[in-house]
């Protein structure tokens, strides 16, 4: 199979996930929160968000000399307090008959001595970050629901989503498998199922098909594995799909997390509860998803104040890809929204660079308009971006500012003489009414990105007093798009 | 420039020893070094202090004897892990316990090579004339180890040691360097670069090399 060097722009990377999103986005009193479950937990209840019930909380080591093993359930689950990468944590399925002993999802029992150990490692923070001191937590294990339940090997499956901005950006369901003990990281061997933001529906399924020294290798996977009938992974319907929407943007909303992983499993009984919330999540879910993170976080830069259930719907139109990406491959042709971002590179042309690598380019807001045939770019962005020049030296050309009639002005464009030679950024003179009036102004030849493509367009320098986007775009460019307004969105 | 030479002779004769001085001004090459392979490259290293640690050791011990001990001190580490892992004990006591196998699997592992044909001490470097120094810094790699060993699985671990070691023999092949030596010595000013070459690397958000072949998959759809 090529590999198509382009996709890669498209992927979050570690050293960019940590730069632009978490540094930013994430600030330290939001990461103590996600660092700590205890704490977590008593926030999200007080927001009447649901997370597994805590049986017992163990602080020191001297609470466990006076520790009432024969209390505990028959099930349960004890995890580190700040844990990591789902270290520590050990699934209890059943007790022993007769023993003060309890089974985990390998088969393998633990008697009192060993969970004593395992608690006191969990004290000494052996499990983690930091390496301080931590807390025992001992909460009760979730009982499946119906409908994930035949597609997990002793365990629960969890949701992680990724919330950026309070939109949903991307998710997938991670099953655990026979060979991940119980557990769902990807890692550890767990089927993780990238989910459709739409509609709730799984689509592309990988798992780890190698460890190895060098990295570890993943595969495409159709069927769970460890059935004695195996089902297909794809089009499996989460319950409660907009309930776990909306559940995954409080948790934004609550923890102030700008750049969220959210973890919830559904329970058969209670519905969606809120494992864990994580301010560096993990880049996996890329995989899951066959896609790269980065084109849907950077549409999402700069949306603020959003109301839940106006996230949920743009994130679904925005990331809801599954249609899309049939239209796409069926047309050959990409979907804009009426309304897109437009990066504008400075005019490579003009002999005076620009000091600063931020006045390099500008983004903008771009509408992409079917009613004009070329481009249009604001005069005072053109200007910003080093057009300055070539635009005072078509005005000094002494043309009319305005004639009666559009085909006087074409007439007039057609016989000017324009020095292209030190002006090569000038493409013509070009005709236009604006504010009712026929123009003759300049068309500029302009590198712009739209939608991770980069190319170079023809756009008429205007005043744009009749429209408040620094750019119009027009159906020259659009021939390789189609426009689906319902993706449209304004900052 | 001038001012600067004479300075340097005045610290050479006076303050401290040239090769003191050689050893600290590979501290910013090694770390740098461990800095590139991290954010460029994507090597998880155990941290900076460990290779770089290992790369000065590995001067004193020789490559051959140092990757030795290096490997003795791994096995050691791993058998009491394995062998305390179900005795409750606190914490250090653990560590102390494991640095205790580690001394007297390292004594052995001293003998063997010393009474066996296939010894692998050089005329350079014999097992009388290394510095104690050399082999304590190595078994120091043991604190590492074992705390990324209780967290993480064991290849991640294992992969997280090679590239560990990779880095410390790379650096070590660097301060073997006469050539370097005497060019850091005498280009005091290179560590201007080396500065502004860390500020881009913090700067860095492009794909780390390992990250092209983690996502392969997603490019090649």
């Amino acid at each position: 199979m090529p590999i198509q060097v382009g996709k890669y722009k498209t992927i979050l990377g570690i050293n960019r996930r940590n730069q632009e999103y978490i540094r930013p986005y994430n600030p330290l009193s939001s990461k103590k929160i996600s660092d700590n479950k205890i704490l977590t937990k008593r926030l999200l209840a007080k927001a009447d968000i649901k997370t597994p019930k805590t049986i017992k909380i163990i602080r020191t080591k001297k609470q466990l000399d006076f520790f009432d093993w024969e209390s505990l359930p028959k099930s349960f689950v004890v995890k580190p307090n700040r844990g990591t990468g789902g270290n520590g944590i050990i699934v209890f399925y059943g007790r022993k008959k007769g023993q003060t002993a309890w089974i985990r999802s390998n088969h393998k029992v633990m008697n009192k001595e060993q969970l004593r150990i395992h608690f006191e490692k969990i004290l000494d923070g052996s499990f983690s970050m930091g390496d301080s001191k931590d807390i025992v937590i001992i909460e009760e294990r979730i009982l499946n629901h119906s409908t994930l339940k035949k597609y997990s090997f002793r365990g629960v499956p969890d949701i992680r989503l990724i919330i950026f901005n309070k939109v949903p950006v991307m998710a997938m369901i991670r099953f655990p498998t026979k060979i991940s003990d119980g557990k769902a990281n990807l890692h550890s061997g767990g089927i993780c199922v990238g989910i459709n933001i739409a509609t709730g529906i799984t689509t592309n399924a990988i798992q780890l098909k190698k460890k190895s020294i060098l990295e570890n290798t993943y595969s495409k996977v159709q069927y769970t594995t460890d059935f004695q009938e195996n089902l297909p992974l794809e089009g499996i319907e989460i319950p409660h799909w907009d309930k776990v929407l909306e559940i995954a943007i409080r948790c934004q909303e609550i923890s102030n997390i700008g750049f969220l992983g959210v973890d919830i499993a559904i329970d058969e009984n209670n519905g969606p509860l809120v494992f864990e919330l994580n301010s560096r999540p993990g880049l996996g879910i890329q995989m899951a998803n066959n896609i790269g993170l980065r084109p849907r976080l950077e549409r999402l830069k700069g949306i603020e104040s959003l109301s839940i259930k106006r996230a949920i719907r743009l994130g679904k139109t925005l990331f809801g890809g599954e249609v899309d990406e049939c239209i796409q491959f069926a047309s050959g042709k990409q979907i804009l929204g009426l309304i897109e971002k437009v990066v504008v590179h400075y005019n490579a042309k003009n002999s005076i660079k620009p000091k600063k690598q931020k006045d390099k380019f500008q983004t903008v807001n771009a509408l992409l308009s079917t009613g004009i045939l070329t481009s249009r770019i604001d005069e005072g962005l053109a200007k910003r971006m080093g057009y300055e020049e070539a635009i005072s030296y078509f005005n000094s050309l002494n043309i009319p500012p305005s004639f009666e009639t559009i085909e006087e002005a074409k007439k007039y464009s057609k016989k000017l003489k324009i020095d292209y030679k030190n002006h090569p950024e000038i493409s013509k003179p070009a005709a236009i009414v604006e504010s009712a009036k026929a123009k003759v102004k300049p068309s500029i030849l302009l590198e712009i990105q739209i939608n991770g493509d980069s190319k170079e367009i023809e756009a008429i320098v205007s005043t744009q007093k009749d429209t408040i986007y620094p750019i119009l775009f027009g159906r020259k460019e659009l021939k390789e798009y189609l426009i689906d307004p319902g993706k449209t969105f304004v900052k | 420039m001038e001012e600067v030479n004479i300075i340097l002779s005045w610290i050479k004769d006076s303050v401290i020893t040239e090769e003191i001085l050689i050893f600290m001004l590979f501290i910013p090459i090694i770390a740098t070094l461990v800095n590139v392979s991290r954010y460029v490259i994507g090597f998880r290293t155990f941290g900076i202090y460990a290779p770089m640690t290992l790369a000065f050791a590995y001067v004193f011990t020789g490559l051959r004897f140092g990757l030795l001990v290096t490997l003795a001190v791994v096995i050691s580490s791993l058998l009491s892990y394995s062998l305390l892992k179900q005795v409750r004990m606190h914490y250090l006591s653990r560590i102390t316990i494991n640095y205790i196998f580690i001394t007297f699997i390292l004594l052995g592992v001293l003998i063997v090579n010393e009474l066996s044909p296939w010894s692998i001490t050089t005329d350079h470097h014999q097992i009388s004339t290394v510095p104690p120094l050399g082999i304590i810094l190595i078994a120091a790699l043991s604190d590492f180890f074992v705390k990324e060993y209780v967290k993480k699985d064991f290849l991640t671990t294992i992969r997280s040691l090679i590239e560990t070691i990779m880095i410390g023999v790379i650096g070590w092949f660097l301060l073997q360097s006469q050539n370097l030596q005497q060019f850091l010595v005498q280009n005091i000013w290179i560590n201007i670069p080396i500065l502004l070459l860390n500020l881009l690397i913090g700067q860095y958000k492009e794909l780390r090399f390992k990250d092209f072949f983690r996502f392969k998959k997603i490019s090649e759809e």
